[in-house]
């Protein structure tokens, strides 16, 4: 770790205050997609622009403070611009997204692209799950097969827009 | 880029290919036992239950909210809802047990079920829907 006048603390005070910054990033990702509405039929279908922050804080820093900004992100997001219970919604779907991404990461077997796919996957789950248990019966499970294919789509377009960034992003950012 | 992309990847893009398609597919295998019949339900409860293979049109209100569900010729179809996506409208025509319409900003579901292995109205979904 190449610190020429920052010890231990001054580089976690920078982690801090960037992950701080991506959250706000992040933020604007989520108001960007609220603003356009791009429905594809099913609600629930969106990008996910918003995943590019916790990939690349993932990859560049540390799964923890990739975990802090999207919980930030997805707390502010769902106060801000869909209320509470769809915030519930987004909580679910971000909370079983991150453990996937993380898990997937953690196995070393896949691209950037693979656990962005399966974060999306993922995320699209477990707000089915919710759905399921708060509004009806399982019969919502007919819903799965359009919510996989849409989370992978998702998925891999911000798993390669992520996959660039986290390659081409300064060094001396994340110090 | 892509050139970064890992054999892993691929198996897991095919897994969920693989699970996707398997859900998909499964209402085709559910076997048409007896007779066929719909079930409305609209919020938490079944509304009603109807057979197949007479003509009808029914309409549900609920919280203000109007659906019109046609069974015409064994199909049944979402005719009008006032929901906003109109998903449940374009779902089509729905003609084998297993298959349903849900029409989620509305919460009114269609679905046909074999009554024969469904047990009418109260079978295990509505059991633990309720």
């Amino acid at each position: 770790m190449p610190s020429m006048s920052s010890p231990n603390e001054h580089s976690q005070a920078r982690r801090v205050a960037l992950t701080g910054l991506l959250s706000a990033l992040a933020l604007i990702f989520s108001y960007v997609e609220a603003l356009v509405p791009f429905n594809a039929g099913v609600p629930g279908i969106k990008l996910g622009l918003a995943n590019l922050v916790p990939l690349i804080i993932m990859y560049r820093m540390d799964a923890r403070y990739a975990f802090a900004a999207n919980l930030i992100r997805v707390l502010l997001a769902g106060l801000l611009f869909s209320g509470l219970f769809a915030a519930l919604y987004s909580l679910a779907g971000s909370c079983a997204s991150f453990l996937v991404m993380y898990l997937l990461k953690k196995a070393g077997l896949f691209s950037v692209i693979g656990v962005s796919m399966g974060g999306g996957v993922f995320h699209n789950l477990g707000q089915l799950l919710v759905a399921i248990l708060l509004i009806s019966g399982p019969q919502l499970i007919h819903y799965m097969p359009v919510l996989i294919i849409s989370g992978m789509a998702a998925g891999i377009t911000v798993g390669i827009g992520a996959s660039v960034l986290i390659d081409r992003l300064p060094a001396g950012l994340f110090r | 880029m892509i050139a970064s992309l890992r054999k892993a990847d691929f198996l897991l893009f095919f897994f969920f290919l693989a699970v996707a398609a398997i859900v998909a597919a499964a209402p085709l295998f559910h076997s048409a036992g007896g007779e066929q019949k719909v079930r409305i339900i609209s919020g938490r409860e079944t509304v009603g239950v109807y057979p197949l293979d007479k003509d009808t049109e029914i309409e549900i209100s609920h919280d203000g909210h109007i659906n019109i569900i046609s069974v015409q010729d064994r199909k049944v179809c979402m005719k009008y809802s006032d929901c906003r996506n109109q998903v449940c409208v374009h779902t089509g025509e729905i003609s084998r047990p297993g298959e349903t319409i849900v029409c989620l900003p509305n919460y009114v579901i269609v679905e046909i079920f074999g009554s024969k292995e469904g047990g009418g109205e109260d079978n295990a979904v509505d059991v633990i829907a309720k």
